[in-house]
């Protein structure tokens, strides 16, 4: 029975062993998954996770050319895709990954695949919304800098200080961080006597 | 600002930001980056210029005896690493090396270039340098090895719809712009998998800092791709090799350019012309500076835009020194013989002190060359006095024993500890049987 979910997600294999390449190729096909590509050595599989539009990659922790927990670590830290890593032992340096252990059956590979995009999807979400707020906490910041300075400076109330960042922003289509930013950075300069 | 406050701004940075290890980062004889990574506990003593390292074992560096030798992180250069390590942020601090005594210690390149900058102020001016810096991005093997195949002889169904190498450079410069680079140019260059990044000129010492982090950004990105990036001036014979053209001007203490002269016809000053002066007559020594290693030579023969004679011109790309159009604010020279495998810190001092010295002495440059020296014959160069680079490293060297201007701005022991190893490196070459000799001599014999 083929199985055919919502969406076809595209998957590079980097794994060496022939055996475990097969197994795991018609598993995932068979359950749905498109294969997007191959890799047969670490440097090739990220040459071709940057390139293709994989949405996850499977591992084999033996593949050649070694670093497989660094590769993974690019991967994660890059926001590439999501990584599964198929291992012989639990060894320490994929314990921080998506693992499983070998032989790929069906019963351990789908299931492990189905939580690693889905907590993939999760992080790349929350990183989004932690990015958002640090964004937000550092406006927040450099405006009551530069409200202070204009204050002080301009002899503004903080209303006005604030209207003026806020006008400013609109009429040149500036963010307003980069607005309160020009205005600290011109303040320390007057300071330094550089103006 | 005060030393002081900038060292507080480090330490409230390096806290905002949660770093958790700082790299102190200098940089060898030979120009290659120098790490000691320190937790942050540790910071505000390697402020101070507290935290004592062994030098024994850098190259050109010291003797056994005198090995305790100090960092001092110079504040200015705090870099927060813009790579993404989760829960993992690290920094930099550039420092210059002292001795045991705390003297600033005369094999230390970066303090080689601050004393030449210095010289040159005392001179009324500061130089500013704008490197273009070429690299070749190469596959890695199975193993992970660099090889010198590149991706766009990778066949078509090896790679997707995005260039890999392309976006690899994407990467690279948003990386240098999240640490502050302007970057001014990025392109594929003239030979295949051949890339060039260019960014702003700046002060002679803050370049030459760029430099060496520039070379880090793109190594380490081009890592991250799967890729092998080699600043090695000429990997594959053949094709162009990778130089570091150092556009380069002088400014006058209150900022006017000091190489623009409105009133001149060519609208160069003669500072400027005195400058070339110096940059022609100590060319050949800079060349052992400028151009390093054995392989360097290899880039300097005709035919692949790399210069070959000592000359200089308004437009000709022939030449060692070209002068680009642009006059006013922009009025610069470029020197074309460098190439990146040099130590950023020795080749712009060695220029500077020959600009320097052109300056002093009065030094008219010979008249430029605006035909295309490639095509002339020995005999014409003769007649107009073109003299060529050094053929080889050996040559370079014997070049610079004899030039005491460009020995000076070395210092002594740079200059020792330098013809030591370049010594060490010509013989290992001289007395390896090379492949061309097996393809050429092999079957014949």
């Amino acid at each position: 029975m083929v199985y055919r979910g919502v969406e076809t997600v595209r998957v590079l294999l980097a794994v060496s062993d022939p055996g475990t390449k097969k197994t795991a190729r018609e598993l995932l096909l068979q359950r749905g998954y498109a294969i997007s590509g191959e890799a047969d050595n670490a440097s090739d599989a990220l040459r071709k996770c940057r390139t293709q539009s994989v949405e996850m990659v499977v591992m084999d922790n033996e593949l050649e050319g070694g670093r497989i927990s660094q590769v993974a670590m690019i991967l994660e830290e890059d926001a590439v895709a999501p990584v599964l890593i198929l291992a012989s032992n639990a060894d320490s340096g994929i314990k921080d990954f998506n693992y499983i252990l070998k032989p790929v059956t069906a019963t351990n590979l789908i299931p492990a695949i189905e939580s690693t995009l889905s907590n993939y999807r999760k992080r790349i979400s929350l990183m989004k919304e932690v990015e958002r707020l640090q964004e937000q906490i550092a406006t927040r910041r450099a405006v009551d800098i530069a409200k202070g300075k204009l204050m002080l400076s301009q002899g503004m109330n903080e209303e006005q200080a604030h209207r003026f960042l806020q006008k400013t922003s609109m009429d040149k289509g500036m963010p307003l961080r980069a607005v309160a930013e020009t205005v600290i950075a011109f303040n320390k300069n007057i300071n330094e006597g550089r103006v | 600002m005060m030393n002081n406050d900038l060292k507080r701004e480090v330490m409230e940075k390096a806290r905002e930001h949660g770093v958790r290890f700082i790299r102190l980062q200098f940089t060898d004889l030979l120009g290659q980056l120098k790490n000691v990574a320190i937790p942050i506990s540790q910071l505000e003593k390697a402020l101070a210029g507290e935290l004592m390292f062994d030098g024994s074992s850098i190259e050109g560096f010291v003797r056994i005896e005198e090995s305790d030798m100090y960092l001092i992180p110079d504040p200015t250069t705090f870099v927060i690493f813009p790579w993404r390590s989760p829960n993992m942020d690290v920094a930099r601090l550039i420092c210059d090396v002292y001795d045991k005594e705390n003297r600033p210690f005369e094999g230390c390149p970066r303090l080689a270039l601050q004393r030449v900058a210095k010289e040159a102020e005392e001179m009324g001016f500061i130089m500013n340098v704008g490197p273009e810096a070429e690299f070749f991005l190469f596959l890695q093997d199975e193993s992970g090895k660099a090889t010198t195949r590149t991706h766009d002889q990778a066949s078509y169904f090896d790679l997707g719809p995005v260039d890999l190498a392309e976006n690899a450079r994407r990467d690279m410069v948003l990386t240098l712009e999240d640490m502050g680079y302007e970057v001014e140019a990025s392109h594929h260059e003239v030979a295949p998998g051949q890339h060039e990044i260019d960014f702003k000129y700046d002060s002679a010492l803050n370049t030459a800092d760029k430099i060496q982090t520039f070379k880090l950004v793109v190594k380490s990105i081009a890592q991250r791709h799967g890729l092998h990036a080699t600043f090695m001036p000429k990997p594959v014979a053949g094709i162009n090799g990778s130089g570091m053209h150092c556009h380069q001007s002088l400014t006058t203490l209150d900022g006017e350019n000091a190489f623009y002269d409105p009133a001149d016809p060519d609208g160069l000053s003669a500072i400027a012309r005195y400058y070339i002066g110096g940059i022609i007559k100590h060319a050949r020594a800079i060349s052992a500076v400028t151009n390093p290693v054995v392989n360097s030579y290899k880039r300097l023969v005709p035919g692949f835009e790399a210069p070959v004679y000592v000359a200089w011109s308004q437009a000709n790309r022939s030449c060692l020194v070209r002068v680009p159009a642009k006059r006013g604010a922009s009025t610069r020279i470029e020197v074309r013989n460098p190439d990146p495998a040099c130590n950023p810190y020795l080749a712009i001092a060695a220029m500077m002190a020959a600009g320097l010295d052109g300056i002093k002495n009065k030094i008219e440059a010979p008249a430029p060359v605006d035909r295309n020296i490639y095509h002339m014959s020995l005999q014409e160069r003769q007649e107009l006095g073109i003299l060529s680079l050094p053929g080889s490293l050996a040559e370079a060297m014997e070049e610079l024993s004899k030039d005491e201007v460009i020995k000076a701005a070395l210092g002594p022991h740079i200059y020792n500890k330098l013809v030591e190893a370049k010594k060490v490196e010509w013989d290992r070459y001289r007395c390896s049987v090379h492949q061309w000799e097996l393809n050429e001599y092999l079957s014949v014999f």
